[in-house]
């Protein structure tokens, strides 16, 4: 590890560092205040969620050692690895809230479709690193990565997991956006997409997914049904005003109003007490991590890094706009955590990993 | 994840698949590409951002209203509202918990209840109305059925397990305090009454509504997603919770004796209402505060307003006689008397009638005319009229007033009770020479029966007024007292001096010759003041002449004073004398507080002497009823009998206009009215005698003017009558 080379110390990617740095202690400051009021099972969650991120750095400091040729080399292993973890999933994991998402290594519970994330991006640039393609890609050349795609995404939906998979085809969507598509094949695309909507609705979507789209449609129908996450969260974020009500001061958590506060809801918590400021100053964080990572990719000394790097910043993208807009009443509600923010250990796990691979990337530009 | 460390410089093995070797036009392309997926990333923020602006700024304050709303809606259910405790800690108000029932008609819809036949059950259950119940489930709020509707607040726990043995799916119940007033009717005006909300509406639940109330934060109470109502655990330290606990300086022996003789008394006088206020003259504690009639704050909305006032200081009265310390003092303090200086009470009659003095047109008169000039004690004794009005003129207007303002009259004493009011006394500016020497005597101007003790309780401690107060201290939910009220003086009104001075004074009129001899009390010397005014007829305008308020106001030891009591019973009718009306209350209370409070009775031999000789004649004056000397009636005097086509001018003063109009009607006036507010001067004055349809015209003062210490500049001094106010 200490043979990666003399130039790390002058490559290390201060900005990237400090940005990730900052969310990651604004997030469990503002996790402490989220279960401050909570039951005591939750009480001690900051603290976890402090090992997680230590783990994670740990992790993240061991990805950013090895060379990501290495990764390029093991990407149909590791994509191998994912599938049969969640296939797993069904034979071992016990159902929660109706779903079983979740494998127990010992006293703690990984979540298999959160790593399949990054699973899914190391072997879409493998696949791509080994077809440059310089003409239009057609359908047919889409037939390989869109398998690679369906196989876990299949499996997730039937976890049942709509945020996860949606999470994937995302990441998915645009990482090909990279690609030479050609112009036939994205209308295609979208209208498979579109088309499949109906069906979506009826053959694969649980009651309580659907109960979370029509309350996204209609938030007043349902107020203490399906709605309530939705209507509290938006009063949480509103209430805050420009200043915000102070650290530990937020009603609308403090009184419980606000369900989920740790995992999926920990944004109403933040803009509740810090206002329109904290919600901007966190904001301009998230986008710089995101755009910092298209400016890796575009440096990138490889087609393989290039797309990491993409990916890396879909993912962020993807999560933060999702939550962001789940919370604030832009989209509908469906389970997917602000990475580094949210509490839980699968997705702190999996975005220091990200975080990991995007810094490899971003150290290695100017070596070859 | 990866086992391998890998050294790139000895192994390099890795496939490398560098960019460069793909036309620079590719790298291009990427780049744009990339640039494209960096303008949706942020055109995507610019969405969120303007979208947490939208929520935070734009509907930031609606939200913000929302969010309280829903946290505030359940707080009704939630803190225990504090104890109301007497001076000695037993319990005047309490909260006890009961239990309501309410329903969830959304859950039961969905649960297949049926509305019809829980209507029924729960109706014969709680014997309440059916058909409200059945309406009450079925309302909707947005076209759905609610989820949350009161079935009956606060039932009885029979009817709580009634209910429970029903267990019908979607009804429930809840804890709420009760607001419960174990004495009853006792100290009833004083505590007031809280709703079936615990929201105090009345009296000290009222004024104290923040304290006793509790968290005024919103506690956190949440409505789960079947709508029930699921408190958290910083309900369960109930402490924090709960409301502060007051201890009043009410003493429960004391407020009971005092209503019970104050009923008697306004019984036995067949009287209308009347009022008591008992207060330690040495620290301003009150210790019993009556009215008359009185109600069950147990079931408030049983008794009409009327009887739910606090009289002892929501309502103004003409104080008559019981001003006169106060005039005697003030002139005594002030050096224009001496205490041996005589006084000709014989009056100016042309006629030679003793006991007429004639200030322009009008006559003041003495009930017990002297033609022999009398002393300022004698002035006291015999309640002289005309004594009072000559000391008040030596005195001068100005003078007078800042005196009385001096003793808390017209203004609030700031006593922590709803409604209280300062009774009125026109700046002296606005007095005519008449009014100089009516308010001498306590006519034209009105105080509250707590301002009197108050003010008597100067007297009583040595010229030190105490700010009167009824709440001891607040103690929080831990124990922890957060407020305590320490005695405070005001102001030294007079000197002390001129206060035992006073005192001895008043002493002499439960004496053989005085006006009170039924306040005398067996063992203890009295020191008091006895009143009878003529009651303002606020219909007719002008005074009645059947209707009075009597009065007295002492206090008990004369030499070494431990209470001040103030009696006041409105329009006796069997009598209507200060002296045999209020003083036997008076001498009741003050007998059984003495005892109460263990108060050594006199034991000098003069002292001793002169108790049982005054006994003696209180047992005699009781036995004959009313013989003792009474009272000069404050009345309007009027110039001679009107003739044929002639009518008294009536005094509108003080009134509002429509009053004063509607009363100049009634008599065949006509009327010029000039500028806004209530009346305050008139031509012809009152008591003229004139001509049927005479235009009458009166000056209103201006509305903003009333109370004020000093009068705008624009107002010119008035004396009189309007003619020398607008015709100088």
């Amino acid at each position: 590890m200490q043979t990666i080379g003399k130039g790390l110390r002058d490559q290390f990617d201060w900005p990237l560092f400090v940005t990730v740095a900052t969310i990651c202690v604004i997030g469990v400051a503002n996790l402490y205040s989220a279960t401050s009021a909570a039951s005591e099972a939750l009480a001690d969650r900051y603290i976890q969620q402090i090992y997680w991120l230590t783990l994670g750095a740990g992790v993240a400091v061991l990805i950013v050692a090895i060379d990501h040729r290495h990764f390029e080399r093991f990407g149909y292993a590791a994509y191998g690895v994912g599938v049969v973890a969640l296939v797993l999933v069904f034979l071992i994991a016990p159902e929660i809230r109706g779903s079983q998402r979740w494998i127990r290594i010992g006293s703690f519970s990984l979540q298999p479709s959160e790593f399949m994330k990054i699973v899914l991006i190391i072997a879409l640039a493998k696949y791509l690193h080994n077809d440059p393609k310089t003409e239009g890609r057609t359908l047919k050349d889409l037939i390989i990565p869109g398998l690679i795609l369906a196989l876990p995404m299949a499996l997730i939906l039937a976890q049942p997991d709509l945020g996860t998979a949606l999470m994937l085809a995302f990441i998915f969507g645009s990482i090909m956006l990279l690609t030479n598509l050609k112009l036939r094949s994205l209308g295609a695309l979208i209208v498979t997409f579109v088309s499949s909507a109906p069906l979506t609705w009826t053959y694969l979507l649980q009651d309580y997914q659907r109960g979370r789209l029509t309350s996204f449609l209609d938030p007043d129908a349902d107020i203490l049904g399906s709605g309530w996450h939705a209507h509290q969260s938006i009063i949480a974020i509103g209430s805050g005003g420009f200043w915000g009500k102070g650290f530990m001061q937020g009603t609308q958590n403090q009184h419980r109003f606000l369900p989920d506060q740790a995992t999926d809801f920990p944004f109403p918590v933040w803009a509740e007490e810090q206002g329109f400021l904290g919600v901007a100053l966190l904001f301009f964080l998230y986008v710089f991590l995101i755009l910092w990572g298209l400016k890796v990719a575009s440096q990138a000394k490889d087609r393989f890094g290039a797309v990491v790097a993409v990916g890396v910043s879909a993912f962020f993208f993807w999560h933060t706009i999702i939550n962001l807009g789940m919370v604030s009443g832009l989209a509908p509600v469906v389970g997917v955590t602000l990475p580094l923010f949210s509490y839980g250990g699968s997705s702190v796990l999996t975005s220091m990993m990200a975080i990991g691979l995007l810094m490899n990337v971003s150290i290695r530009r100017f070596s070859f | 994840m990866k086992k391998r460390t890998t050294n790139r410089r000895e192994e390099a093995p890795v496939v490398e698949k560098p960019v460069e070797d793909t036309s620079a036009k590719r790298a291009r392309w990427m780049r744009i590409r990339i640039g494209v997926l960096a303008t949706c990333v942020v055109i995507g923020a610019g969405m969120v951002t303007h979208r947490a602006w939208e929520l935070t700024m734009v509907h930031g304050p609606a939200l913000r209203a929302m969010a309280e709303q829903q946290q505030l809606r359940d707080i009704r259910l939630a803190p225990k509202r504090g104890t109301i405790y007497d001076r000695h800690g037993a319990e005047l108000a309490v909260s006890v918990d009961v239990e309501s029932v309410f329903a969830n008609p959304r859950l039961m819809h969905a649960r297949g209840v049926d509305f019809e036949r829980t209507a029924t059950q729960l109706a014969t259950t709680l014997r309440v109305d059916r058909d409200v119940l059945l309406t009450r489930l079925r309302s909707t709020y947005r076209g759905r059925l609610r989820y949350f509707v009161w079935i009956k607040r606060q039932v009885s726990p029979v009817e709580a397990d009634a209910v429970r043995a029903l267990d019908i799916e979607g009804i429930q119940m809840s804890e709420e305090a009760r607001r419960f007033y174990p004495n009853r009717e006792l100290a009833a005006h004083m505590l007031g009454f809280a709703n079936v909300d615990g929201v105090g509406i009345e009296g000290l639940e009222l004024s104290m509504e923040d304290r006793l109330r509790g968290a005024v934060e919103p506690v956190a109470a949440v409505r789960d997603r079947q709508g029930r109502v699921v408190f958290s655990d910083q309900l369960l330290d109930e402490r924090a919770a709960q409301g502060d606990d007051l201890y009043l300086t009410i003493d429960k022996t004391i407020q009971h004796v005092a209503e019970r003789e104050l009923a008697l008394g306004v019984q036995t006088a067949e009287a209308r209402a009347g009022s008591v206020v008992v207060l330690d003259p040495r620290n301003g504690e009150i210790l019993a505060m009556a009215s008359y009639p009185t109600f069950n704050p147990n079931e408030p909305g049983r008794y009409p307003l009327e009887a739910r006032r606090n009289r002892a200081v929501t309502d103004r009265l003409e104080p008559g006689s019981t001003i006169k310390p106060f005039t005697v003092s003030a002139a005594l303090a002030a050096g224009v008397i001496r205490p041996d200086q005589v006084f000709d009470v014989a009056g100016n009659d042309p006629n030679h009638i003793i006991g007429r003095l004639h200030i322009g047109d009008d006559v003041i008169r003495d009930t017990h005319p002297r033609a022999e000039p009398i002393t300022a004690s004698e002035v006291l004794i015999y309640s002289s009229n005309i004594g009072a009005a000559l000391i008040g003129t030596e005195l001068g207007r100005h003078r007078l007033y800042r005196s009385f303002r001096r003793f808390g009259f017209g203004e609030p004493t700031g006593i922590p009770l709803p409604g209280e009011t300062g009774g009125a006394l026109r700046h002296h500016t606005r007095w005519y020479d008449l009014d100089l020497a009516t308010i001498s005597f306590g006519q034209g101007m009105s105080v509250t029966t707590l301002q009197l003790a108050t003010a008597m309780a100067a007297i009583a401690n040595g010229g030190r007024l105490m700010e009167p107060h009824l709440i001891g201290r607040v103690v929080d939910g831990h124990g922890a007292t957060v407020e305590e009220s320490l005695p405070r003086v005001q102001r030294q009104v007079i000197p002390a001096r001129t206060a035992r001075l006073v005192a001895d004074m008043l002493t002499a009129v439960t004496g053989d010759s005085g006006t009170g001899p039924q306040a005398a009390i067996d063992g203890y010397l009295v020191a008091g003041k006895t009143g009878t005014a003529q009651k303002a007829d606020h219909r007719h305008g002008g005074y009645t002449e059947d209707l009075y308020v009597a009065s007295f106001v002492g206090f008990v030891p004369a030499q070494d004073p431990r209470l001040v009591i103030a009696v006041v019973i409105d329009e006796p009718i069997v009598n209507h004398y200060g002296g045999p009306v209020a003083g036997p209350v008076f001498r009741r209370i003050g007998q059984a507080t003495l005892r109460h409070l263990g108060v050594p009775a006199e034991t000098g031999g003069e002292a001793l002497a002169e108790i049982e000789r005054r006994l003696a004649r209180a047992e005699r004056a009781e036995r004959a009823g009313a013989t003792a000397p009474a009272e000069p009636v404050a009345e309007m005097i009027v110039e001679r009998e009107p003739g044929e086509g002639e009518v008294v001018v009536p005094d509108v003063s003080g009134r509002t206009i429509r009053a004063g109009l509607m009363e100049l009607r009634r008599v065949g006036l006509a009327f010029h009215v000039e500028g806004t507010g209530l009346v305050f001067a008139q031509d012809p004055a009152p008591g003229s005698v004139v001509a049927r349809g005479t235009t009458v015209r009166l000056m209103l003062e201006r509305a903003d003017m009333r109370g004020d210490d000093e009068p705008p500049a624009s107002v010119p001094v008035p004396s009189r009558t309007l003619a020398n106010v607008v015709r100088p």
